[in-house]
């Protein structure tokens, strides 16, 4: 008995078609495959993009840090420049006329003579304390009735004559 | 009957079978292997290993903010931080101490025996951190990288130098020096502040710490970063003004050497809204060398040191008087023959003036007439008007250590204590104190609480102005202008006569009080404080300036002639700063008239000295100098030394008239920083 059933040409084409299958699922492998790779590739440039920002961000800030901070030195150093101290020293460096102090100070001083003059102590009778008062007490001085000069008096010829009164 | 053929085709597929099933079990037991190392990693020790890997990967960095500016009105800043590096040794990674020292301590010039004592002891305390070198400027840190730059060590932070290591610092400044250092104190190495706005103010101004969370790769570069905490400090803007500050502080310092005192203090102060323009005190410091500064310069004596203030406060007595309408300015008082008995206690008069108008009585400071004004007062009056004014209560400015004065209440008083309270003594007041009192008739009897703080401004908000609190009205207004008319004669006619200012009314009183020695507990009557606090204008005053020197040596000691003077320069040229608008006619200073260059003409004449204004009451007046007399050649030399101005006026000038491009094209020169 003759165990083939199928013809030389159907057979044939059965091989054929299943050849179109494998290749069809090898080139959907292939795909699915670069597809990953593709998807691999695409995540680790992302990630090493981003690895690569985070380190020039972190450049730029400190870029910004160093900046703000000659800023602030400046600022300083332009308000010392200002300050009386350094404007003193420029002005004598400049060769402003720088009057001294003592020409001013004399002024004062003059005051305080002319005032020390008045203030001379007086004979000891007629020093007069302001204000007699402590806290601890000292005893009242005892009265003294003041003795007043009598008015010269003058008489026709100018002459000086003693008031009898 | 099988076939040999059959039977071998069942022998393969088993042989091949078993080679399948054993590659399977070594796959199996592989993966397995695997499997179970993968679950022990990522289940057992799935935290240890992120702890180490988080470890390894992120860093977190410590820094503290800048702490908080301090301006003056005008946006001059008094005080600053930049930022600065500390140098720093990690014992633990030195392995040569002894080799490490010698480095550093040629780079930085120390003692090398003392740096490796340092690190070794350090490396056997197992410590982190030793410092070596403390808040360096940017010059000197590239000056050190450079010097300890060793190309064979990696690593990711400067220095290139196994074991060192840079911290983060901040370095403050004061570019004014010692322009208003008790108003704006200092702060220590740990920017903690220790004195004046800067302790006062400690909170507003210091920075917060951030933490910063950083993520780094395998070579220590920072790729990512996190802020995790962030509290930005605030700028505190004073209502000082430095022109008017450098002013005072000028003046001060002249009248107390020229006083041979051994302190001053100076106030100015604006009536209307009680801001402080200027608070002065002389000896002073420089806080940018505050180990270099005596204890005792650093305080604000100001609002911290109590005096007796003598005469001035015979203010509380007319103006309590005056409330009570018990008299006229034009009334006429009777001081008899200048003393007084109160209790066990003789008063007397410097003077004895007799029977005069309270006006002539407050301008001749007669303590008679005060004190029989005081007794007509009354005790509970008297003290009310005091507690009403401010004495005895702190004034609430915002400096710290402020004292409250000494004010006892009337139970505690003796039988001569109202006496002595009226003419200053009794009574301990701080300068502060005095200057508000005296503002408070300045604004027709309402009292206004002293501020030295504008605003506070944090960063990128809306600054925060400090808001007016606490009027108080203590004299009605007619009280008040008899006040100040009284105060006038003062000026015009009486002690004060030294505080009469060209072109601008003033008015004001001296005070002139015996210190009261703490170790004696007695008043000793060879030290003196001597005081002068007036307005000006009188009518319509701008300002307020108290000047008090303590312990002055010079003549007669009293403010009029010592205090009087100062009040005078810092009134005059404060007024014209502020282009406040001339209440008087401008006499023409001699010195002006005098100015005029010396010409070889024959026909060049001197202009003549004007007549001298009205003589006050008692004094000769001087004769006038004809127009074609010629100075003596020491009016000449005179001339020439007034002539070239005071270096103070000139400079306050040219520090508020000009930035300092124009200040350099100006002096041709590049100004040093």
């Amino acid at each position: 008995m003759n165990k083939r059933t199928q013809t030389r040409p159907a057979r044939k084409k059965a091989a054929q078609q299943n050849d179109a299958t494998r290749w069809r699922t090898y080139a959907l492998m292939l795909g699915c495959g670069l597809m990953l790779l593709t998807g691999f590739f695409f995540a680790g440039r992302q990630h090493f993009l981003s690895m690569d920002y985070g380190m020039k961000n972190s450049r730029l800030r400190k870029q910004v840090d160093d900046l703000e901070t000659e800023k602030r030195r400046l600022l300083l150093a332009r308000e010392v420049s200002l300050s009386p101290n350094e404007i003193k020293k420029a002005l004598s460096k400049s060769g402003m006329i720088e009057p001294t102090a003592a020409a001013v100070e004399g002024e004062i001083a003059q005051v305080a003579t002319a005032t020390r003059e008045k203030a001379l102590p007086k004979p000891a009778a007629e020093v007069k304390p302001m204000v007699i008062k402590t806290v601890s007490v000292n005893p009242v001085a005892t009265r003294v009735a003041a003795v007043y000069s009598k008015p010269e008096k003058f008489d026709k010829q100018g002459r000086k004559t003693l008031s009898t009164e | 009957m099988k076939t040999p053929r059959k039977a071998k085709k069942k022998n393969l597929k088993q042989m091949a079978f078993t080679r399948f099933m054993l590659v399977v079990a070594v796959l199996v037991l592989w993966i397995g292997g695997i499997s179970v190392r993968l679950v022990h990693l990522q289940v057992t020790q799935h935290a240890w290993l992120k702890e180490k890997a988080l470890d390894m990967r992120q860093d977190v960095k410590s820094t503290r903010m800048l702490r908080g500016s301090i301006y003056d009105r005008n946006e001059r800043a008094l005080a600053m931080s930049v930022r600065a590096r500390t140098l720093y040794a990690d014992p633990t990674e030195i392995a040569d101490p002894e080799a490490t020292a010698k480095v550093i301590a040629k780079t930085l010039t120390l003692d090398a025996r003392q740096i490796a004592s340092q690190i070794r002891k350090g490396k056997e305390a197992k410590k982190r951190y030793v410092v070596l070198a403390k808040k360096v400027d940017e010059d000197v840190f590239e000056k050190i990288n450079k010097a300890l730059d060793t190309p064979d060590v990696k690593k990711s932070d400067l220095p290139y130098f196994t074991g060192l290591h840079w911290r983060d610092d901040q370095k403050r400044s004061y570019p004014y020096q010692t322009l208003a250092a008790q108003v704006v104190g200092f702060s220590n190495a740990d920017d903690d502040g220790k004195a004046g706005i800067e302790q006062s103010q400690d909170d507003v101004l210091h920075g917060a710490v951030i933490k910063k969370l950083q993520e780094r790769d395998r070579l220590g570069r920072v790729y990512d970063e996190t802020f995790v905490e962030r509290e930005t400090p605030s700028d505190v803007v004073l209502t000082l003004d430095t022109g008017f500050q450098y002013m005072t502080e000028q003046a001060l310092e002249r009248g107390v050497r020229a006083a041979n005192a051994k302190s001053g203090m100076a106030i100015v102060m604006n009536p209307k809204t009680g801001e402080i323009l200027a608070l002065a005190n002389y000896p002073t410091f420089d806080p940018n060398t505050i180990n270099d500064a005596e204890a005792e310069n650093i305080g604000n004596k100001a609002i911290q040191a109590v005096y007796s203030p003598g005469s001035v406060f015979k203010i509380v007595t007319y103006g309590s008087a005056l409330e009570k309408h018990l008299f006229a300015p034009e009334d006429e008082i009777d001081s008899g023959n200048g003393t007084i008995e109160i209790g066990d206690h003789k008063f007397q008069d410097a003077h004895a003036v007799g029977r005069v108008s309270y006006l002539q009585a407050m301008a001749a400071s007669s303590n008679v007439c005060a004190i029989k004004i005081a007794m007509k007062v009354g005790r509970e009056d008297f003290f009310t008007t005091t507690k009403k004014l401010g004495f005895g209560a702190k004034t609430g400015v915002e400096l710290p250590a402020e004292t409250q004065g000494i004010l006892r209440s009337p139970k505690e008083w003796k039988g001569d204590s109202l006496a002595s309270m009226s003419i200053g003594y009794e009574i301990g007041v701080t300068a502060l104190q005095m200057a508000t009192a005296f503002a408070t008739i300045a604004n027709d009897g309402i009292r206004v609480q002293p501020r030295i703080i504008k605003e506070i401004r944090p960063e990128n908000e809306q600054p925060k102005v400090v808001p007016q609190v606490q009027q108080t009205e203590v004299f009605t207004g007619d009280t008040s202008r008899n006040l100040k008319a009284m105060l006038r004669q003062v000026v015009l006619t009486g002690t004060g006569r030294r505080a009469q200012l060209n072109g601008y009314t003033s008015a004001g009183k001296t005070g002139t009080a015996w210190k009261f020695d703490s170790k004696s507990k007695t008043i000793d009557s060879n030290k003196y404080v001597s005081s002068f606090i007036g307005m000006a204008p009188a009518g319509n005053p701008e300002i307020v300036v108290a000047v008090v020197l303590d312990e002055p040596k010079v003549a007669a000691r009293d403010g009029g002639a010592v205090a009087a003077p100062v009040f005078r320069e810092i009134a005059q040229n404060i007024l014209q700063e502020m282009k406040v608008a001339s209440d008087e006619p401008v006499k023409q200073d001699a010195v002006v008239a005098k100015v005029v260059p010396e010409s070889t003409s024959k026909s060049a004449e001197i202009k003549s000295l004007p007549a001298e204004s009205k003589p006050e009451s008692g004094t000769k007046p001087k004769p006038a100098e004809s127009p074609a007399v010629k100075p003596k050649p020491k009016d000449i030399k005179k001339t020439n030394d007034k002539k070239l101005g005071d270096t103070g006026k000139l400079t306050a000038f040219l520090l508020r008239r000009f930035n300092s491009h124009d200040l350099s094209l100006i002096l041709n020169t590049k100004l040093e920083t």
